[in-house]
């Protein structure tokens, strides 16, 4: 089924094909995957808001008209249903907080004397990349894991392609300086 | 160590990946195994429940709407039957009220 386009697979699955729908979620679930993943972190709900983009494909898939790219269009459904996740996380955060005090959970640091792994590497970077405002976590994800262009981010994000220049500019130096402050590790220079 | 990542991130933004970054990048954002079954069991989970409710939804209405139908058409048949005419007012049971009837019953009650 691979030579199959998209707009074939969605009017298959339109009209009830459940393999055809299953061969959307295969041929998407590693962009959904490193959306969601790169917005959220390495944690469980992950997994649900991945899930989720799906589903919400296939409620409103009447309505998609091809006017983007279904990978487009599924990364924008990906990337407001993190947006979503990360409000109601800090809700819950605020809301803990407030109800008996207790603190958010702290980075770990690794320990100066050593040397980390290539683990404890991909953690910290996941950690890094959730200390960015998520505005900039969101260029950052879109434009530089993702692939897509200023112009494409822009459009994904509903703003002006000046702000996401200016955004990716500030994220890489600002991800640059928790690399080295917060972690000890002198990332090379953009290449 | 690795710096792969740190190396994605960071590039220049026109500097597209190469296919070792690409496959690094797949490796490490990814979903556990199986993704597409545990989505497919969602939906089809979503779409029973809703095949489970609909039927019953649909006996509840037939069970009430048709009665309400049937008395609706027999009262009017009976209204009709009896006023001998088929306008609004009749119907409305508003029939024979005149405007005078109405203001001066709204004055007598102030």
């Amino acid at each position: 089924m691979s030579s199959v386009t998209d707009t074939e697979l969605i009017e298959r699955a339109r009209t009830g094909d459940p393999m055809a729908f299953r061969h959307i979620v295969e041929k998407y679930e590693g962009q959904i995957a490193r959306t969601v993943k790169g917005m959220l972190g390495e944690v469980p709900e992950a997994e649900d808001v991945g899930q989720d983009v799906f589903i919400r494909f296939y409620r409103s898939m009447e309505h998609f008209r091809g006017e983007s790219a279904l990978g487009t269009y599924l990364t924008r459904i990906a990337i407001n249903l993190s947006l979503n996740a990360l409000k109601q996380k800090k809700r819950k955060e605020m809301f803990r907080f407030f109800s008996n005090g207790e603190k958010e959970p702290v980075l770990q640091i690794p320990d100066n004397g050593k040397s980390p792994d290539q683990d404890d590497t991909r953690v910290m970077v996941h950690q890094a990349l959730q200390l960015l405002d998520k505005d900039f976590r969101a260029v950052l994800v879109l434009r530089m894991i993702e692939g897509y262009s200023s112009k494409e981010t822009a459009e994904i994000l509903g703003v002006p392609m000046g702000t996401i220049l200016s955004r990716l500019s500030r994220a890489q130096k600002k991800l640059k300086e928790i690399l080295e402050n917060v972690y000890g590790i002198h990332a090379a220079e953009p290449t | 160590m690795e710096r792969k990542l740190f190396h994605i991130l960071l590039r220049k933004p026109d500097t597209p990946l190469t296919e070792d970054q690409k496959s690094f990048v797949a490796e490490h954002f990814r979903f556990e195994p199986y993704f597409s079954a545990r989505v497919m069991a969602r939906l089809e989970h979503a779409y029973h429940k809703e095949r489970e409710w609909l039927p019953g939804l649909t006996f509840a209405f037939s069970r009430v709407a048709v009665p309400v139908l049937v008395a609706t058409i027999v009262l009017l048949a009976v209204i009709v039957f009896k006023e001998q005419t088929f306008s609004l007012d009749t119907l409305s049971g508003a029939s024979g009220i005149s405007m005078e009837d109405v203001v001066g019953n709204v004055f007598v009650s102030l």
